[in-house]
């Protein structure tokens, strides 16, 4: 099943500058929760604080944060 | 010995902490009871008999459950007649799926020699102890070019243009100038402290070196490369062959439009037009696997170049017609794929 994508990735571009710029966040993307796309945030550590300051959703979409330490080359 | 799951890496799945619990007991138990002591499964006739040759956790695919969930996966040698009266559940009730894989190699196979050179196989430079993976060919003005990222063939632009490439790379026993293949020609410089387009670089085949452009796969098989080259969308089936991991399925795109950060020996970098990829069980990719071309599958249509990982074992790719585009800003010639 193919989950449209074009809003979220549009929102997804509007709002990365501004989430990049929080200490603590190293992505940001769109990804799919069910069968809705959603706007994926990456920290490097999930802690209460940054989760607290992050959006629940963004322009009406609903925001994943996932844990993933560093992103390194492999 | 339990394996080292996560709830996090099951995250699709429902998967509550207790079930994880019986998951992994139950995962233990088979790995015991068949895999290290080689006792068969099904009838005794050795036609009529399975050899299992892993056990992993992965989606509950059963008809009639749409809630998922998680099941233990057998890997057998074979799926024999006798199959159908194999143990449908574990211990605890969890459902046990069984797949045919045949002989399953160590992906030794990925860090040899190989004349023709073929994509999926290990490089590096000459001058460096690391190794990495030769995506696929590429071409731009009647030349032809391995493609990999900027990391491993230029060392994150610290690599003099038409330093030497060696196929396969020094530690795994490339020695030069014999196992030269390939010249750096040109890389997509990393911008630490800024915005970087792609990890690639590409470098000229070396006059006399044969090339075959398909990619190879577990057994000496090489499958050809179809086009045209696709975009990453969200769940698609991919696959790619390196040489620390070989090749590896069973993974699907989890996120496109990615802007990560990624940390480089010398600092951090921003890469846009990237995409994540995740397998239900296990790591798609590790260390040597960068540069490693990711393609649909079933399809083998090209999709990214694999270049970095977390510690949740995702793995990055930049979408290969950014690649491909950037190159060819760079050098000013189209720079396509050669299939």
């Amino acid at each position: 099943m193919t989950i449209p994508t074009e809003q979220a990735e549009a929102a997804k571009e509007r709002a990365t500058p501004g989430l990049l710029a929080r200490p603590g966040v190293v992505g940001v993307g769109v990804t799919a929760q069910g069968a809705v796309a959603a706007i994926q945030i990456l920290v490097r550590e999930r802690t209460p604080d940054l989760v607290a300051s992050l959006p629940q959703e963004i322009e009406g979409h609903p925001v994943v944060i996932e844990e993933v330490g560093e992103i390194r080359t492999l | 010995m339990r394996p080292d799951v996560s709830l996090g890496q099951l995250h699709d799945l429902n998967v509550t902490r207790g079930q994880l619990d019986e998951l992994l007991a139950d995962h233990e138990q088979l790995v015991k009871a068949h895999l290290e002591s080689g006792r068969r499964l099904g009838l005794a006739a050795e036609k009529d008999s399975m050899l299992v040759r892993g056990v992993g956790i992965t989606e509950n695919t059963v008809a009639g459950n749409p809630a998922g969930g998680a099941a233990l996966l057998m890997l057998v040698d074979k799926l024999a007649a006798s199959a159908s009266s194999l143990p449908q559940v574990s211990e605890h009730g969890i459902p046990i799926v069984y797949e045919e894989v045949g002989e399953i190699r160590a992906s030794a196979g990925y860090q040899a020699k190989y004349r023709p050179v073929q994509g999926g196989v290990s490089i590096a430079p000459c001058a460096r102890q690391y190794s990495g993976t030769l995506g696929c060919v590429v071409q731009s003005n009647g030349t032809k070019y391995i493609l990999s990222n900027n990391h491993v063939l230029a060392d994150t632009n610290t690599l003099p243009l038409e330093s030497t490439i060696s196929q396969q790379s020094i530690p795994d026993g490339g020695a030069c100038p014999a196992d030269v293949i390939a010249s750096l020609s040109n890389f997509v410089p990393i911008v630490i402290n800024g915005q970087t387009p792609v990890d690639a670089a590409i470098a000229a085949i070396a006059r006399g070196v044969n090339v075959d452009p398909r990619i190879l796969r577990d057994n000496g098989v090489v499958e050809k490369l179809v086009a045209p080259v696709t975009a990453p969308v969200i769940n698609l089936a991919v696959q790619k062959s390196g040489r620390t991991t070989g090749w590896t399925k069973a993974a699907t795109v989890r996120a496109i439009g990615l802007t990560i950060v990624v940390t480089y020996p010398t600092g951090s970098s921003t890469l846009q037009n990237t995409f994540s990829v995740k397998r239900v069980s296990g790591a798609f990719s590790m260390a040597g696997d960068s540069g490693s071309l990711i393609t649909t599958d079933p399809g083998n249509q090209p999709v990214g170049l694999l270049f970095a990982g977390d510690t949740n074992l995702t793995t990055y790719a930049n979408n290969l017609s950014t690649v491909l585009a950037a190159l060819t800003g760079l050098t000013g010639a189209a720079v396509s794929v050669v299939y």
